[in-house]
């Protein structure tokens, strides 16, 4: 196995199924001639030639637009957005056409289209570029949400989310991009969509997470266990479709529970996650559910971002709290 | 000793001072004392030459008395053998056994070095490791035979201050020593023990008057010593030693395992006492058959030599009741902690003038504080208060203390 | 376009591939770290100052001068050669090949280790990153657990005489000279100054060495350097001490004294002053390092600036010594690794390529005896010792300090031929604590300088067999 950083895995895994599907396709800014600005498609444009590659206008809506058409034709487009926050450019696309295509045509219309998003804080870019909105598109009935927080995952779902014949929002960390480093098969394997992943065994309380906020999650679970107290990290890898057994399996065994994510508070995923354990694991619930999230506000200046991202202090706190541990 | 004297092998030599203790050094040699190289009171670097011994020779066979120019060859008593010597500040250790000593949590300073000449040897880092694991950990209480129950924060065997210089903000200092006794006793005592704190304030004026009284008779009849002993602080351990006589259950210990109260015949009072190392807790042994005299010259020494460190552990062990006057610190209440397995410690606050009413009218009267602490699980606020109710009445009626002790 | 600082991880983080730096990076890499060293020369440049324009390369050209000048001066001895003539432009060739192979030693050292080497200028700018502006012109950041700074010195710059690398030179250009000059000043009596104008007075250069102070190499106990300025100005190297250099006029430097100003030859002239800490353009500030007013990072007996970085070599206190950063790498890679490591060796040895070499290991009497301890020493001549006699250079003595009190060697100070491999097993009797009765009863090879050591242990201890009539131990 090789050691791989979150960009080179989705680089590899692009490339792995461009050269299986000739079908699929790569539409964005940037991403051919310059390689994409994280360096994602790097490459690929010079091996699988323009047609496949396609550098698109500064225009979100016709990146996704164009996808629309291309998959209804039956090709399968990657369209990538350079960055989530700029996706409301899209949304109707998004939203009302590539979400409900399917649905709408009662399965005559394919949609395997997988919209590639960076997203996410905490690497000094400014507002908008920022921005964690998966809440916004986990409400698009018919769309999938997938959130990887390692590079393995990275690549295993991405497989797994160009051969599935619903449409992916595929959203990567930003701050991962390099700084997440795992071990990545060399051999061919998908990871499948709605199953979380326990990253850290733990009985006291559970932390839930996704993306870049699994990694705080994991450091602050491990500043706990030196305080005693045993957190269980769970990354849940895809909001939609969302792994109900495993939160209830998770809020059950630890009796405790502590969501943790990106985006503002205020009809933050989180606010799901909640509402799930506490219907499928309510009776063994020992205190109230926690959330750690960014405050009520438009992402701030890059000088005081470490205040406004989730940090392994203030989850920390959380944790303490939910346990009901002295601070 | 004198040059020229006679010395065997063992003999007792010289008291040295240490900071930790005084040390009495057996002579290393039998022989002749060819020269002393410091007085009496001399202050000596450890390392210096003490004195050089001739080896005894039969007259004229005698070597040619040897001076401290060429200590290389003559049989030289370093300066307190008991710790290593330091040669520029630094223990003598190879930089393997250094290693080991860092490995080990070790403060090669405190290390008695075995070999030539003060040099650490590797097995002395380990026994010393060894040595320093159990200090400080409390033996179990014998409740059976009371008056023997459990060490107070006691010095440890190894002695183990980490260093004399003063700590910065940003050191991190190792638990050890009498501190980590301190911290192990007292963390039981604040986990195990649920307190109840019963505070007086006593009018303390016949105490001073009584106590001016005793001074001066003692400072009539030359008793200088005990006239400076005479300090509030054996007047009120003397009335709570009497009070004790009438309520056995605060003269006390407690087994929880064994689901007992001990009630003990004797009391053996301790003193708590503020020391350079940090809370020390020397006892008087059989407190209740001394006199208000014998306890305050008692007290007065076991406190000097607290501070001195020159307690020995069995000074600081038995103790079946606590008095702790925090008063000199300008404590006015303060929260007494019981030293398990004892039921009862009793604070002495400062005595200072206050606005109190006496028979309907303010007056200013010297008065004291008092905060006793209790073991609820053995006192409750009604025994103790009994208590404390007794003392605060001896207090105020002296002379009652001396019709039973004295 | 604004694409954010896109972190890559670093577990430890090395900045710096010198003989501190690169040291360190091995010894965590060997703890199961994973480690990314940054230095700014790149994979060629691997082994800083010291492999690359320091102790190697001089101690070369010195070997090159010493060697030209025995071939020339063993007449006596019989050797009879003609036309000896040193080539500096072949020396140059020879030089870049010999410091081209070390750093690719000390890179191929660094990737069996797993050491991910990135060529760049790296600054901090958070408490847990770095910005590295590498080679080629980017920006790449690393975020990472712990760091090491070990980014060396720079030589001192006189604001009269500022480095231009033609006519003023720091001891990085005088080292590489393809061409021997026909007359060189020497600011500075450091021991770089010194080894360079020894070396150069020895190719044929006309050398004037000008120091401010009163002595020569301040560093070591006065009586050492004896010896080395006897033979300075044996060979007609001009010492001006108590004097100091003004400005360039023409050809000459012009150098004031008690007396007024004077005119001094200098095709080239090298300002070996003394060298500066590599702090000041490091943000160390951000990294909630502090750095003191002499550029010097405060560091703990672990080597620890701050909780996560720590310092070694020379940004922090002690000789700036390739030896002593070395053993200060081991020590902060195992600290930062969560092993029990402190830097406390009872010496630091130094070596002085002079002529004769000076090699110091310990204390000195008097040093020994403001630290409180009870001092001896004896001091063994080479002019009584036999290997010397057969190296023609009798110049020079070996004394020994010992701590009396306990027992134990303290100090070996060395001048005279080969002195430099001395000190290390004297250094090894200091840490041992050995006494003079163990280097006395250890059996020291003949014919070699190290006996010289053995011979001052036995004149201390009153009975020495090679000085006759020598004195009792003073």
């Amino acid at each position: 196995m090789a050691v791989l950083n979150m960009v080179e895995a989705i680089r590899s895994g692009l490339a792995d199924e461009m050269a299986r599907d000739e079908r699929i396709m790569l539409l964005g800014q940037d991403i051919g001639v310059n390689g994409g600005v994280f360096r994602a498609t790097d490459g690929l444009q010079e091996r699988f030639g323009e047609e496949r590659v396609v550098d698109m206008p500064l225009a979100e809506a016709v990146i996704v637009g164009s996808a629309v058409g291309m998959a209804c034709s039956g090709l399968v487009p990657i369209p990538e957005l350079q960055f989530l926050g700029f996706g409301s450019q899209a949304f109707h696309q998004i939203e009302g056409q590539v979400a409900r295509m399917r649905f709408r045509s009662q399965g005559r219309v394919p949609m395997p289209i997988v919209i590639r998003a960076p997203f996410g804080g905490n690497v000094r870019t400014p507002e908008l570029h920022s921005d964690a909105h998966e809440a916004k598109y986990a409400g698009a009935a018919g769309l999938k949400v997938v959130m990887p927080a390692t590079a393995r995952d990275a690549k295993g779902m991405l497989l797994e989310a160009i051969r599935d014949p619903d449409p992916v929002l595929f959203c990567e960390p930003l701050r991962g991009y390099r700084l997440i480093r795992d071990e990545v098969p060399e051999y061919e394997y998908t990871v499948p969509l709605g199953t979380a992943r326990t990253a850290r065994e733990g009985d006291d309380v559970v932390v839930v997470a996704w993306s870049a906020a699994v990694v705080v999650a994991e450091r602050a679970a491990a500043q706990a266990a030196e305080e005693g107290i045993s957190a269980r990290v769970l990354d849940l890898r895809s909001l939609v479709p969302l792994d109900t057994e495993a939160l209830r399996e998770a809020a059950a065994a630890c009796g405790r529970a502590l969501v943790v994510h990106e985006a503002t508070l205020t009809s933050g995923f989180g606010a799901e996650v909640v509402a799930t354990i506490q219907e499928e694991a309510f009776w063994s619930l020992e205190a109230p559910i926690g959330r750690i999230a960014a405050p009520d506000t438009p992402y701030p200046i890059a000088s005081v971002e470490g205040l406004y991202v989730p940090s392994v202090e203030r989850v920390l706190a959380g944790i303490r709290q939910v346990v009901g541990a002295a601070p | 000793m004198a040059v020229g004297d006679r010395v065997r092998e063992h003999q007792e030599l010289v008291e040295v001072q240490t900071d930790k203790a005084v040390v009495v050094i057996p002579c290393p040699a039998a022989g002749v004392i060819a020269e002393l190289c410091a007085p009496t009171g001399h202050r000596l670097a450890v390392g210096e030459v003490l004195v050089v011994i001739e080896p005894d020779g039969d007259g004229a066979g005698a070597p040619a008395p040897a001076t401290a120019t060429e200590p290389l060859q003559s049989a030289p008593v370093p300066a307190a053998p008991v710790t290593a010597p330091r040669a520029a500040g630094r223990p003598l250790a190879a930089p393997a056994t250094r290693r080991r000593a860092r490995e080990l949590g070790v403060d090669l300073a405190i290390v008695a070095a075995s070999g030539p000449q003060g040099r650490i040897l590797r097995e002395d880092v380990e026994r010393a490791a060894a040595a320093s694991a159990p200090a400080g950990a409390a033996p179990p209480a014998d409740p059976a035979a009371p008056g023997a129950a459990v060490a107070p924060p006691s010095a440890p065997s190894v002695p183990a201050r980490p260093t004399a210089a003063p700590s910065r903000p940003g050191d991190v200092v190792r638990l050890r020593g009498v501190r980590r006794a301190i911290a192990q006793t007292l963390t039981r005592a604040w986990h195990e023990i649920p307190h109840i704190i019963d505070y007086r304030e006593v009018d303390a004026g016949r105490l001073i008057e009584a106590r001016d009284a005793l001074r001066r008779r003692a400072t009539e009849r030359g008793q200088e010593e005990l006239a400076r002993a005479l300090t509030p602080t054996p007047l009120i351990a003397a009335a709570a030693v009497r009070a004790l006589a009438d309520h056995p259950y605060v003269n006390a210990s407690i087994d929880m395992e064994r689901e007992e109260i001990a009630l003990h015949r004797q009391v053996h009072l301790g003193v708590a006492t503020a020391t350079p190392d940090g809370l020390m807790v020397p006892v008087v042994a059989d407190a209740d058959r001394r006199s208000v005299g014998e306890l305050a010259l008692e007290i007065a020494a076991l406190a000097r030599a607290a501070r001195e460190r020159r307690l020995e552990p069995g000074q600081l062990r038995g103790a079946t009741f606590t008095v702790n006057n925090f008063g000199g610190l300008g404590v006015w209440l303060g929260t007494p902690i019981i030293q398990p397995p004892q039921v009862a410690n009793l604070g002495i606050g400062a005595i200072r003038d206050r606005v109190v009413p006496v028979g309907g009218e303010p007056r200013v009267r010297p008065v004291c504080a008092l905060s006793v602490s209790g073991d609820h699980r053995v006192l409750d606020g009604d025994t103790l208060g009994a208590f404390v109710s007794r003392v605060v009445t001896l207090l105020e009626e002296p002379l009652q203390i001396f019709k039973d002790l004295s | 376009m604004v694409v954010g600082e896109l972190a890559e991880s670093a577990d430890l983080l090395v900045l710096g591939g010198g003989p501190g730096g690169y040291v360190a990076a091995i010894r965590a890499a060997q703890l199961g770290r994973r480690v990314t060293l940054v230095d700014e020369a790149g994979p060629e440049g691997l082994g800083g100052v010291c492999l690359q324009v320091g102790c190697i390369p001089s101690k070369a050209l010195i070997e090159l001068a010493a060697t030209a000048e025995r071939v020339r001066g063993m007449g006596d001895m019989g050797l009879e050669v003609e036309g000896v003539r040193v080539s500096l432009e072949r020396f140059q060739a020879w030089r870049e090949r010999l410091c081209l192979g070390l750093a690719g030693s000390v890179g191929r050292l660094l990737s069996a280790g797993n050491v991910t080497v990135v060529h760049g200028r790296a600054r901090f700018n958070r408490p847990d990153r770095v910005a590295v502006r590498t080679a080629e012109g980017q920006a790449r950041f690393f975020e990472f657990e712990q760091a090491i700074v070990a980014t060396g010195s720079r030589p001192v710059e006189l604001p009269q005489l500022p480095f231009d690398g033609e006519r003023v030179l720091d001891s990085t250009g005088a080292l590489a000279l393809a061409e021997v000059p026909s007359s060189m000043a020497v600011v500075g009596a450091g021991y770089i100054g010194l080894e360079l104008g020894t070396a150069f007075a020895k190719l044929g250069t006309r050398v004037t060495v000008v120091e401010a102070l009163e002595r020569v190499l301040p560093s070591v106990d006065a009586s050492l350097t004896a010896p080395v300025v006897r033979r300075l100005r044996a060979r007609g190297v001009d010492l001006r001490l108590a004097s100091t250099a003004e400005r360039l006029e023409g050809g000459q430097l012009v150098v004031r004294d008690g007396d007024g100003e004077h005119s001094v030859a200098a095709e080239r002239v090298v300002v070996a002053v003394g060298r500066v800490p590599n702090t000041d353009d490091l943000g160390l500030d951000a990294a909630g390092v502090p750095v003191g007013p002499d550029g010097l990072v405060p560091v703990g007996d672990d080597l620890r600036a701050t909780g996560r970085v720590a310092a070694i070599g020379d940004v922090v206190a002690g000789p700036a010594l390739a030896h002593k950063a070395s053993a200060e790498g081991v020590v902060a890679a195992e600290a930062l690794s969560g092993r029990p490591a402190a830097f406390d060796p009872a010496a630091i040895p130094a070596v002085i390529f002079t002529d004769p070499e000076i090699g110091t290991a310990g204390l000195s009497e008097a040093e020994a005896r403001a630290d409180g301890i009870d001092a001896r020493s004896a001091t063994f001549p080479l002019a009584a010792s036999g290997r010397a006699a057969t190296l023609g250079a009798t110049a020079g003595f070996t004394r020994l300090v010992v701590d009396a009190a306990v027992d134990r060697v303290v100090g070996l100070h060395v001048v005279g031929p080969h002195a430099s491999e001395l000190v290390a097993g004297a250094t090894l009797a200091i840490e041992l604590m050995a006494s003079p009765e163990d280097l006395a009863a250890t059996i020291h090879p003949h014919p070699t300088m190290s006996e010289s050591v053995h011979e001052a242990a036995e004149l201390l201890l009153g009975h020495p067999i090679h000085a006759a009539g020598a004195a009792a131990p003073r």
